[in-house]
């Protein structure tokens, strides 16, 4: 896409040394936000953020692309948005809770946006619930 | 003669925050089939709070980038302030009154904690998210808002690196401590919240297990030091990313005596976070229990 692609995308294992977790044999469907991946996810992060004020979900819900350019998402950050691609996000550096607040903007409940980082429809997930209106 | 005055903590409360449990509240449907099982579990909890009348809770909890970005992250925070806000997570606030702090307390605690080496950040401003106001709104129902002040800890387990385990469970023992360097008569419930087993990013979004929950809950109770010493990742692969919060259950427990007397245990799961709720009581509660001059001349005293 652009010259910063590798930055964008590479550095899946983090290259850190830790007594508490084992970054080199990272859990299956997790991506925890730290080092170069937090670092790279931080402005998209930021953005997320703030999403918390209702007049910027206004604004953002009237003109998502006016939004984003404002903000100055770069043209790759901007491509994880319109294609509601959480895992990506994730992959990125953005932490969960962060792109809650996107995804609610965006009009996406938290569990429907927990079914589409499954690869499941929303009706499939929820048949492996316990009791579906607890939520 | 020696005044014995200070404070002490008289006992630890378990607890889920998950903000859809504040929702059910606020749409008044913690009565309906799904959400009873959760709020039966509450019931114990509201009648011993009403029975034990604790002077204040201190509440460990987490903040999810509500009050705290990654601009500045705290590992340990404390709040210091009189009053605090209600936060706006992005869907509106919950419609809840500012909830008292203790200002006085909170200073001493932050004293001792620096004094005992634990160098937390201390917040004059900290508005409180669900990890706060879901246990609370929960403690304290309708009519009885807000009883009890309320100081609250903030623990990041959110972005690595996070607090080892048994970095928490010394934490709590060292606000024992400092609740005991208070030099005045001051009953106090320490509250871990959070979890237990869940994952709410990735493929892996919706993992639960509910037989570690319930071995979270017995190791919790009779042996805390087999969880304080688990690394982040088999607290991860047993619980989920986000199960790692039961570190903030370490630090409730780490403030309670080696023995104590479980009186209340519940537990369910129905959507994506296994709920546990507990009550905990210090051993020698009926000592502590009391306001009457009876029940306090009955303390050991010291010539």
């Amino acid at each position: 896409m652009s010259k910063e692609h590798p930055w964008e995308e590479g550095s899946e294992v983090l290259a850190i040394e830790s007594g508490q977790i084992d970054y080199s044999k990272p859990l299956p469907g997790t991506y925890l936000t730290t080092g170069i991946r937090a670092q790279r996810g931080y402005r998209l992060g930021k953005f997320c953020m703030t999403l918390m004020a209702p007049a910027n979900r206004d604004l953002f819900k009237a003109d998502a692309e006016k939004y984003m350019g404002d903000f100055g998402l770069s043209d790759y950050e901007k491509e994880l948005i319109r294609g509601k691609n959480w895992n990506r996000m994730l992959r990125y550096g953005v932490n969960t809770f962060m792109i809650l607040k996107l995804s609610n903007a965006m009009g996406v409940s938290q569990n429907h946006t927990g079914a589409a980082m499954r690869n499941q429809s929303y009706e499939d997930f929820m048949a492996t619930r316990n009791s579906k209106g607890a939520q | 003669m020696v005044n014995l005055t200070h404070g002490r903590i008289i006992g630890g409360l378990g607890s889920p925050h998950a903000p859809s449990i504040g929702a059910a509240i606020d749409k008044g449907q913690d009565q309906s089939a799904e959400w009873k099982p959760l709020f039966d579990g509450y019931a114990p909890i509201v009648k011993w709070l009403d029975e034990k009348k604790p002077d204040l809770i201190i509440m460990i909890y987490n903040d999810h980038a509500n009050t705290f970005f990654f601009d500045k992250y705290p590992t340990f925070a404390i709040s210091v302030a009189a009053e605090h806000e209600i936060a706006d997570e992005g869907w509106g606030k919950r419609p809840l009154e500012p909830i008292p702090g203790s200002p006085e307390v909170a200073w001493q605690i932050a004293h001792s904690l620096v004094d005992q080496e634990f160098d937390i950040a201390v917040c004059q401003e900290m508005p409180l998210d669900h990890g706060c106001l879901t246990p609370m709104s929960c403690f304290f129902p309708p009519g009885k808002r807000w009883n009890v002040p309320m100081i609250p800890v903030c623990v990041n387990v959110l972005q690595p690196p996070i607090p080892t385990a048994m970095r928490c469970f010394k934490l709590g023992q060292a606000i024992r401590k400092a609740v005991e360097s208070y030099p005045k008569d001051l009953r106090v419930v320490i509250a871990g919240t959070g979890g237990l087993t869940h994952q709410l990013g990735g493929e892996r979004y919706g993992h639960t297990n509910t037989d570690w929950d319930q071995k979270i809950l017995d190791l919790m109770e009779t042996d805390p030091a087999v969880l304080a010493n688990m690394t982040h990742q088999e607290l991860m692969e047993r619980g989920g990313a986000e199960g790692v919060e039961i570190i903030m259950w370490l630090v409730m427990r780490g403030a309670l005596s080696p023995k104590i007397n479980r009186v209340h245990r519940n537990y369910y799961l129905p959507m994506v976070t296994g709920f546990g709720q507990v009550i905990y009581e210090e051993p020698n509660i009926d000592l502590l229990n009391s306001r009457s001059p009876q029940s306090r001349n009955a303390e050991p005293k010291v010539a």
